[in-house]
């Protein structure tokens, strides 16, 4: 389960991302698009995931946080089995430099629920809060539509895309990218912002 | 001193990196000439540079090379102190996957001379030549006219543009990337199958 909460939204929280959610983000590795934008290239066993938890995601220079939507009753300290249900996985690699680059996964069944937007925003909301960095940016695979269209809606400008970068799904995709300055992201007028 | 020919130019022979060149090196991360517009934020003394040999350029999947200017007589083995000069580097990373990046530069005092596009060509026309590259991805802070100037004339295209991603040189610049493809590269420069297919 994941852990504490981290930063509070109208329809999410943050929580931590612990260990023992190694199972539910093995899931991420099985997608071609969303191990890619980590930058892995095949699936992982549920031991490497957590040691991909270990050294990555508890590494200092990344972020990771698991967007729930928490019961009624669900403490800011860990959750019990059925006071939370994480709806989106969030990563910032290397929010020790300027420009982090984002990456988001919501496992399939939760595709429909309109969670995508409410989760990049609360975690631009953390990282921006948390670390000093003037920009984020995303890659997202042609073809990524889901993907793409959440960065999209929440105000990240197209910047180009590296022409045939990856070979996906049984042929050579462009990788767009994606930015978002801070000076965006206040002038949003988001939440924690200011 | 640099060792075996690697790949050979027109005037510019790429060798070896050997250990003892990294005073070499070192001057892409501290001379300011050079280190602002590759993006080298850490400055690094000579034994940090030394483990970087060990640890990035004889890494599978770098390749990093000394640009070199023979004399005549130099050998494609091992030369002598004064029988080539190192002029810069040129590298790549990522060589063993779809798509490789570049990176090289050229010590201050051999820019002019036509050195840099012989170095990169002949770097790049090696790297399709012997990886089973499908594109080859470069980038320049956007105040970088000389590499920028290159990347193009080269025939490669700007693809997309970081806005502001870097803090370098006193402020935030943007990240302007290009790249080319295979195919692209083997219409304008030839592919590279036997001898004298260079233009």
């Amino acid at each position: 389960m994941p852990g504490p909460i981290l930063e509070v939204g109208d329809d999410l929280v943050l929580r931590t991302v612990e260990r023992e959610d190694a199972a539910l983000l093995q899931r991420l590795f099985a997608d071609p698009y969303a191990r890619l934008a980590l930058h892995e290239h095949s699936h992982k066993s549920e031991a490497e995931v957590e040691e991909f938890v270990e050294e990555q995601v508890e590494d200092d220079d990344n972020a990771g946080y698991l967007a729930c939507v928490d019961g009624e009753d669900a403490p800011y300290d860990h959750p019990g089995e059925d006071e939370t249900e994480p709806v989106a996985f969030v990563y910032a690699h290397h929010v020790d430099r300027d420009r982090p680059r984002m990456m988001l996964w919501v496992p399939p069944e939760h595709r429909g629920d309109g969670h995508a937007e409410s989760a990049l925003e609360l975690a631009l909301t953390g990282l921006f809060r948390t670390y000093d960095a003037h920009t984020v940016g995303a890659e997202v695979l042609e073809g990524d539509e889901y993907t793409r269209e959440a960065f999209e809606a929440i105000g990240f400008t197209d910047e180009g895309r590296g022409r045939e970068v990856r070979f996906v799904d049984g042929e050579y995709r462009d990788a767009l990218q994606y930015g978002l300055l801070r000076e965006e992201y206040d002038e949003g007028g988001r939440e924690g912002g200011s | 001193m640099p060792g075996p020919i690697v790949a050979e130019g027109d005037r510019v022979v790429l060798r070896t990196v050997e250990r003892d060149d990294a005073a070499l090196l070192q001057r892409s991360s501290t001379d300011p000439r050079i280190r602002y517009s590759l993006g080298s934020i850490h400055h690094r003394s000579l034994a940090e540079q030394e483990e970087g040999i060990e640890h990035w350029v004889e890494r599978e999947g770098s390749f990093v090379t000394v640009a070199c200017v023979d004399d005549e007589d130099a050998p494609p083995g091992n030369p002598g102190e004064d029988e080539t000069t190192p002029i810069g580097s040129f590298s790549a990373r990522h060589v063993d996957g779809d798509r490789a990046w570049l990176a090289y530069w050229l010590l201050p005092e051999h820019t002019g001379e036509g050195y840099g596009r012989d170095m990169a060509t002949t770097g790049i026309d090696y790297l399709f030549d012997h990886f089973d590259l499908h594109g080859i991805s470069a980038g320049a802070y956007d105040f970088n006219d000389a590499s920028r100037g290159l990347l193009e004339d080269m025939g490669f295209t700007q693809v997309a543009r970081r806005r502001e991603g870097r803090y370098i040189d006193g402020d935030y610049h943007d990240e302007v990337q290009y790249d080319v493809l295979r195919r692209e590269w083997e219409a304008e420069h030839g592919d590279g199958s036997g001898d004298g297919a260079r233009p």
